[in-house]
């Protein structure tokens, strides 16, 4: 290709420039349904902590009574109750390490009157947690392992939080009350690259969680427990309000609601642990727990979690009719790159009889459609981060304000890998719609118009 | 220059099959004005784009400049096209969004060539037809002889051996037509081989001689008999 073929192309494109722009439009439109739909599966589909998600994994058992029939897949199964989780991790096994948690909310204040109090949501969890799973910190660091079950007050907060509460300032040291319980700040977290609360299964995706307490602190202060909890109804009878009523008879109880995290160095570990796991339910079975006939275990990292969870169904369903409407759009892209290059054949009957050769017509298109196709591509992208303000919008709407602004947006944002993907979507379809129009134009015959 | 030995040209749709060119026997030697006339439908357009490489022939030979033609692909009959053959066609087919500069420039895209050699040939030819102070001008600013002109400063831009004028004068009023005309004896003077598709009978007497088509056949005037055409 030399600079005549570009000066071609451009000339091209000027000619019959309605159409170029119609090319442009359609390619556009269909190129910001596509990704607009596509981004929205994509952030859904994006893995925690990509970095380490290979080694990271969660661990389910079935312990649902038999005459629960609810079709349930493996990662939707209940977690595991007070006792089970603390056996797990306590027992020998071939995990480097293991942690747990539950999810917890409380009434923050600072002692500044001017500051209003906050709830906060978080996670009761013990000191592993912070290294299981890479929690980046901007001052101060974690509890030590004493502190899980001592009841001892501290905290760690997320710079959300942080900068709410204390408008940023370093405050390790500094003390606020949780349900009115005096606890000191030990640490703040930094922003955490991660789309949704995973690690306490309920995969949130409005709002991050701003504190995260010692499992001993928690229970101690009797928190609420606002996570996903599985009770049976005999069991809600006995314990009253499993949210807020006294947290030992939930702990005694076989209650789902403690996750269970496990680090492990290979897959054998994880099979290992698996085989471990069912053992233990054999065990249990002998005491009348986990009655079902095939009871399922499941341990299984991160990439497959997120694999297994998948998309939501109607951003499924969204992404199909997008794919849908994006073929239309290349049919009609077809449709009318063959009505512009035909319309140029007396040009090209010329270009053949004073010598272009058909591989000389076939760059000067090729390169006019792959100019079209960046140009829808980059169209597309404009368009489709309008599509995705007015998804955040709604989605805002439907959560009726509730979500956090910042963490709802993550889901309907580009990024660079969804940038180039538009992009090459856009040049590859292009091409592919214009190989027909182009193939047609090549094989003009010389001077096959040129008579009158 | 060229020679073609039992060429013929068929063409077949679904119903019938028509033979425009039956075993077509012509030699024109370098530096020679052949006319060529006949009829409307006997063949003339046919034989010219046999000539001018722009289709491909069903039987015989045919050798330019000594090359023969019949095995080369599209990519060396384009090439052996741009530097031999300079086409001149009856409705001019300039290019109207570009400049005469420009319309010259065509067939020179097509080939490698610094830039500046470029240059000097556009405007070379350009001189040649009389309208090199024009160069900036569009087609449609110009008279249908002086966009005829353009069309054969475009045709000798390349400085082919071999230049084909399918009815060059056909468009033109007489003043025109013989001013054409007058170019390219002056051009054939300078050694470039014409070949004319003409109507015309006072035309075809001025070139060294005619070659007559009728029903595919070709009857070779020699230059003596070109006297005695009919008027």
């Amino acid at each position: 290709m030399n600079t005549q073929h570009f000066r071609e192309a451009k000339q091209s494109l000027k000619s019959r420039i309605s159409l170029s722009l119609l090319v442009v439009l359609t390619m556009g439109i269909g190129i910001a349904l596509l990704m607009t739909m596509l981004t929205t599966v994509y952030q859904q589909m994006r893995v925690p902590v990509p970095h380490i998600s290979h080694d990271r994994y969660l661990i389910l058992t079935d312990a649902r009574p038999s005459e629960d029939d609810t079709s349930m897949e493996s990662w939707q199964l209940p977690s595991f109750s007070w006792n089970d989780a603390q056996t797990l991790v306590t027992m020998e096994n071939p995990a480097v390490s293991q942690s747990i948690n539950f999810t917890s909310r409380a009434i923050l204040e600072v002692d500044e009157p001017s500051i209003r109090p906050v709830w906060a949501e978080g996670v009761a969890t013990d000191q592993v947690f912070f290294t299981l799973f890479d929690a980046p910190f901007l001052f101060g660091g974690p509890w030590n392992e004493e502190a899980n079950m001592s009841g001892e007050a501290v905290m760690v907060i997320s710079k959300e939080l942080n900068d709410r509460l204390f408008g940023g300032e370093n405050s390790v040291g500094k003390m606020l009350n949780a349900q009115g319980v005096r606890t000191t700040i030990i640490g703040v977290m930094d922003d955490w690259p991660i789309k949704a609360t995973f690690y306490d299964r309920s995969f949130s995706d409005r709002e991050m969680h701003h504190m995260f307490i010692p499992l001993g602190f928690a229970i101690q202060n009797n928190l609420m427990r606002s996570g996903v909890m599985y009770c049976l109804p005999e069991q809600r009878q006995a314990i009253g309000d499993v949210r807020r009523d006294d947290i030992s008879q939930l702990m005694a109880s076989d209650c789902g609601w403690i996750n269970v995290w496990a680090k492990m160095q290979s897959e054998g570990d994880a099979r290992e642990y698996d085989a471990m796991l069912k053992q233990f339910v054999e065990q249990q079975k002998a005491f009348g727990r986990y009655p079902r006939d095939d009871v399922r275990t499941l341990v299984t990292n991160l990439n497959e979690l997120v694999v297994m969870r998948g998309a939501d169904d109607w951003s499924r369903t969204l992404l199909v009719m997008a794919y849908l409407f994006f073929g239309v759009c290349l049919v009609n892209t077809v449709g009318i790159l063959l009505g512009k290059f035909l319309n140029q054949s007396k040009r090209v009957s010329l270009y053949r009889a004073l010598g272009a050769s058909k591989s000389y017509i076939l760059k000067q298109y090729l390169i006019e459609v792959l100019f079209l196709g960046l140009a829808g591509g980059i169209a597309g992208l404009i368009l489709a981060n309008l599509g995705l303000e007015v998804m955040f919008q709604v989605e805002m709407y439907q959560s009726d304000y509730d979500g956090d602004p910042k963490v709802v947006r993550q889901y309907f944002t580009l990024d660079f890998k969804l940038v180039f993907i538009a992009v090459a979507v856009s040049i590859s379809s292009i091409v592919l719609a214009g190989l027909y129009p182009i193939w047609k134009i090549c094989n003009i015959p010389p001077a096959s118009q040129l008579k009158n | 220059m060229l020679r073609m030995n039992d060429v013929s040209k068929h063409y077949r749709t679904n119903l019938i099959e028509t033979h425009a060119l039956k075993d077509v026997n012509i030699h024109v030697s370098d530096g020679e004005f052949v006319t060529i006339t006949g009829p409307s439908g006997s063949g003339k357009t046919t034989f010219l784009n046999l000539a001018g490489l722009l289709e491909r022939f069903d039987k015989g030979e045919y050798f330019l400049d000594g090359i023969n033609v019949a095995g080369l692909n599209d990519n060396e009959l384009s090439r052996l096209r741009n530097e031999k053959i300079g086409f001149i066609f009856q409705s001019f087919n300039l290019l109207s969004d570009l400049s005469l500069y420009h319309n010259v420039e065509v067939p020179l895209n097509f080939r490698k060539m610094p830039n500046k050699e470029r240059k000097e040939r556009i405007e070379h030819a350009l001189e040649i037809v009389g309208l090199v102070a024009r160069k900036d001008h569009y087609p449609n600013q110009l008279s249908g002889g002086q966009q005829q002109r353009v069309a054969i400063a475009r045709a000798i831009a390349g400085e082919p051996r071999f230049l084909l004028a399918d009815e060059p004068t056909g468009n033109l009023d007489s003043l025109m037509a013989r001013q054409v005309m007058e170019l390219l004896e002056d051009i054939n003077d300078k050694g470039t081989t014409i070949v004319m598709v003409t109507h015309d009978p006072q035309l075809a007497k001025r070139a060294n001689r005619n070659i007559h088509i009728l029903d595919g056949h070709v009857n070779d005037v020699r230059e003596q008999q070109l006297t005695e055409l009919p008027v």
